[in-house]
């Protein structure tokens, strides 16, 4: 049964949510389940937003270049010969077909169709024949034809992330508030050790489900009983941001989540800990924090590592969590930390698949037709709520 | 003359592998040896310069484009 709404019950729907946390209801059904408010999220909660598409680290040395579909958008993620990362879209200027199918260290980046040639600037190489014969210019190509469309990108935490309408914010500018909060970790080297330090979750679900879980702690005596052996609900505190106009008009990237006081897991029987991030405040020996960065990067902070998880939306019901660890200090890349490693990523991916049966519990309570978007425990779901809210507030502009 | 380059597959092996190295010196000397024939020449120097480039190969980059570009066949 469809659980689409009118243009008018969809803005009323969405008004509701945008209230006060304890009035205010969640998502309508359909922000869940159908095709078309998926197909118009792209544009106006992804192409508007600073949005992550991949991890820096699978850009391992200069022009190395990634292939990358998200919400159906081929990109090329690529590190240039100054080591920059670039995205572009994954197409020729010429007649559209798509550039690169797998990924790897090229030289120039050819077209496999009649061999347009672009360097990593995204700049045209040559245009073979395009004159006739033997003769490469064409007064036409050259006026009009710029090289490959480039796309605003920026790294973070290890995320590649891009403004696919080019109308955001500067990425500096639109979290700001984040990139203060965690400015000990900010600009800190990150070592990603491999295949042992990443893992992949594909989940029944729709993306938003995936976000609002990870908000809120409020689940972690339930569902997470290993976690709450040493960290308990009450040692945990709420992380809140929302979406602020800034001084040039536009409106800053929102985020919310929560943080714990007391994290401090065994990993190894003797005691062992992995060395911590430089100059760090003594408050990080203890404390541990999540973030999800509006709309689909969940980020997690600790003394000795940090996590990224970037869902890709594949479908109103569908997502792909990409999760990848980064150590503070590369020594932990070493043989003499494999164990200790394999321990901390086996602990994240026993915590993350414990959340599994939750998001798709979710998605599949949303096709009961009766179900009204929900409410909140202003105690509790309150970062949850400003997901919803700043989610709502995207769709209603 | 320059089909004398060609003429024991040596060409077609290196574009089947993938050897743009080989193909980019290959085509260079056909342009060279066509110097008689300015659109064979700027042809074959069209594809070193491609094959070239794949290469990472900048003596034969830049020869093929030099010779290009004073043909005026390349910006």
């Amino acid at each position: 049964m469809t659980q689409m709404l009118s243009l008018e019950e969809r803005r009323n729907a969405l008004t509701r949510v945008v209230g006060d946390v304890d009035v205010a209801m969640g998502l309508p059904n359909e922000a869940y389940l159908e095709a078309d408010y998926f197909a118009e999220e792209k544009k106006k909660v992804f192409g508007a937003s600073w949005a992550g598409v991949g991890f820096a680290k699978d850009l391992p040395e200069a022009l190395w270049v990634q292939p990358v579909d998200f919400l159906g958008e081929p990109l090329i993620l690529v590190r240039d010969g100054q080591d920059q990362v670039r995205v572009f879209y994954n197409v020729c200027r010429h007649r559209g077909m798509k550039l690169v199918e797998e990924p790897g260290k090229m030289n120039v980046i050819r077209c496999p169709y009649h061999s347009w040639s672009y360097d990593h600037g995204g700049d045209l190489k040559i245009t073979p024949h395009a004159g006739g014969p033997g003769n490469n210019i064409c007064g036409r190509l050259e006026k009009d034809v710029t090289g490959l469309i480039e796309v605003r990108s920026h790294v973070f935490m290890g995320v590649i992330f891009v403004n696919l309408d080019g109308q955001a914010p500067a990425f500096e500018e639109a979290n700001a508030t984040l990139i203060a909060r965690w400015q000990e970790f900010v600009g800190q080297p990150l070592t990603h050790t491999g295949a042992d330090s990443g893992f992949k979750l594909n989940l029944a679900t729709n993306w938003k489900l995936a976000v609002e879980n990870y908000c809120e702690s409020y689940h972690l005596p339930w569902v997470h009983p290993s976690l709450n052996s040493y960290s308990r609900l009450e040692d945990h505190y709420h992380i809140m941001q929302n979406a602020q106009p800034l001084a040039s008009g536009a409106v800053s990237q929102g985020f919310s989540g929560q943080g714990t006081l007391v994290y401090s897991p065994m990993l190894a029987e003797d005691g062992r800990r992995f060395p911590t991030f430089d100059d760090l405040d003594a408050k990080w020996d203890k404390q541990a924090e999540y973030v999800a960065l509006y709309p689909n990067v969940l980020l997690g902070v600790h003394k000795d590592h940090s996590f990224a998880i970037i869902i890709e939306p594949k479908g109103p019901n569908q997502s792909v969590e990409h999760i990848e660890i980064f150590y503070a200090k590369s020594d932990v890349a070493g043989d003499d930390w494999r164990t200790m490693r394999a321990k901390n990523t086996a602990m994240w991916q026993q915590v993350f698949e414990e959340d599994v049966f939750v998001v798709e519990g979710m998605q599949k309570g949303r096709s009961a037709s009766g179900f009204d978007g929900g409410v909140f425990a202003p105690a509790m779901d309150a970062p949850t709520h400003l997901f919803h809210q700043w989610a709502a507030s995207k769709m209603l502009a | 003359m320059y089909d004398l380059c060609f003429s024991d597959g040596v060409l077609f092996t290196a574009l089947e592998g993938g050897d743009h190295q080989t193909a980019a010196q290959l085509y260079m000397q056909a342009a060279e040896l066509a110097d008689r024939e300015p659109d064979a020449a700027a042809f074959y120097a069209t594809h070193a310069f491609v094959h070239a480039l794949q290469a990472g190969d900048f003596t034969i980059e830049q020869q093929s484009g030099g010779l290009l570009r004073r043909m005026g066949r390349l910006r």
